[in-house]
């Protein structure tokens, strides 16, 4: 019998693998029967022990067909389909080369917990591909995290010497990563340069990094206690605007991953985007990409925690 | 009713304010998590999110 080592890896002898890592509190585990398979180096940092996961999962190789499980759910007009089939969700996978059939799919439960991944046999080499390749598993983090759990946000965070957690929200495009690497000169630690996820704890909202990161390639497995949030957006100099935080809902929702497909995942985001604006200084951040916007920024987190 | 005589006090109401309507722009495209930026898609032969040199970078 093996035990997983540090990097929550088991290497098993024959048996197949296990392999856990996880995300914002959520543990994740995956077994595979007999075969070994890559895995995401950006998930490293996030690979740990996991005793009792929140999210169980099996891995098998067969062959897949072209018919649809059960009702469509969501169609991302991308690469993955979300099903229902007798209470159970269906995410299918397609690529052009797979064409109708699905290269992957992946039946779990309503609540996201357990399930089995399905890799389609006539596509898999020796060695398996990374069962949760992107967008898998940010989808179920995502997914799961809908559950009453929390919610992701298009976001860069830093965590400053004071321990405090500041988010700096944007689409793409917005200098999240520009901001992040100019946080990065500065004695903070930079948790993500393009996911955040925010939960609600007794003591307030708490903000996590994930491994899904951005062109500046930040991913930290820590989380701070949230301070502020601020709207981030290319400008002419830098400008701080307060937001109301009915504003500050709306601009966050529209940079949030919320499947919209689960009502409790939309409540669960007005929940925890309202709690944080309605506690916490939101603002909107116009700014030019230099250090000048990070000075700018200090000087206006001192008024704030100083207040 | 009687009057005593004390200012009579007087409710202060709030303004109205009109309602407005903002604009929220949405970019479904990256909320639906619909696949990697730098390849185009995820799967097999093209160029898989799995392998570090050929997408690193899910998107800023």
């Amino acid at each position: 019998m093996s035990h997983p080592d540090a990097a929550g890896v088991d290497s098993g002898h024959g048996a197949g693998e296990t392999y856990s890592f996880a995300v914002a509190g959520i543990g994740i585990r995956i077994r595979t029967q007999g075969s070994s398979f890559r895995r995401e180096p950006r998930r490293q940092e996030f690979e740990t022990v996991v005793q009792d996961p929140d999210i169980g999962l099996r891995v098998g190789r067969r062959e897949l067909g072209a018919e649809s499980p059960g009702e469509l759910v969501f169609d991302s007009g991308m690469v993955w389909r979300l099903y229902d089939e007798e209470g159970e969700r269906v995410f299918r996978f397609f690529s052009p080369q797979s064409g109708a059939v699905p290269y992957k799919e992946l039946r779990v439960g309503r609540d996201y917990r357990e399930g089995e991944i399905v890799l389609h046999e006539p596509w898999q080499g020796v060695e398996l591909p990374d069962p949760l390749e992107y967008p898998l598993d940010e989808l179920l983090v995502v997914h799961r995290l809908g559950q009453g759990l929390g919610v992701e946000l298009h976001g860069c965070g830093i965590v400053d010497e004071a321990g405090l957690g500041w988010l700096f929200v944007g689409h793409s495009g917005a200098g999240k990563s520009t901001l992040a690497a100019l946080w990065a000169e500065r004695d903070v630690t930079v948790l993500s340069d393009d996911r955040i996820i925010l939960r609600k704890t007794d003591a307030g909202i708490r903000m996590f990094g994930t491994p899904w990161h951005g062109e500046a390639g930040f991913a930290v497995a820590t989380s701070a206690p949230l301070a502020g949030i601020l709207i981030v957006e290319h400008g002419r100099g830098n400008d701080i605007e307060i937001l109301t935080p009915i504003s500050t809902v709306s601009e966050l929702m529209a940079r949030a991953f919320v499947p919209f497909h689960e009502p409790e995942a939309l409540e669960t985001a007005i929940d925890v985007l309202g709690v944080a604006a309605a506690g916490l200084p939101c603002c909107r951040f116009r700014f030019t990409p230099d250090s000048s916007a990070i000075d700018h920024l200090s000087s206006w987190m001192r008024t704030v925690t100083d207040a | 009713m009687i009057n005593d005589g004390s200012p009579t006090k007087t409710v202060q109401k709030k303004g109205y304010v009109k309602p407005t309507i903002s604009e929220v722009k949405l970019r479904p495209e990256e909320a639906v998590l619909g696949n990697c930026k730098i390849s185009g898609s995820s799967g097999p032969l093209s160029g898989s999110c799995a392998s570090p040199t050929t997408c690193s970078v899910l998107g800023s």
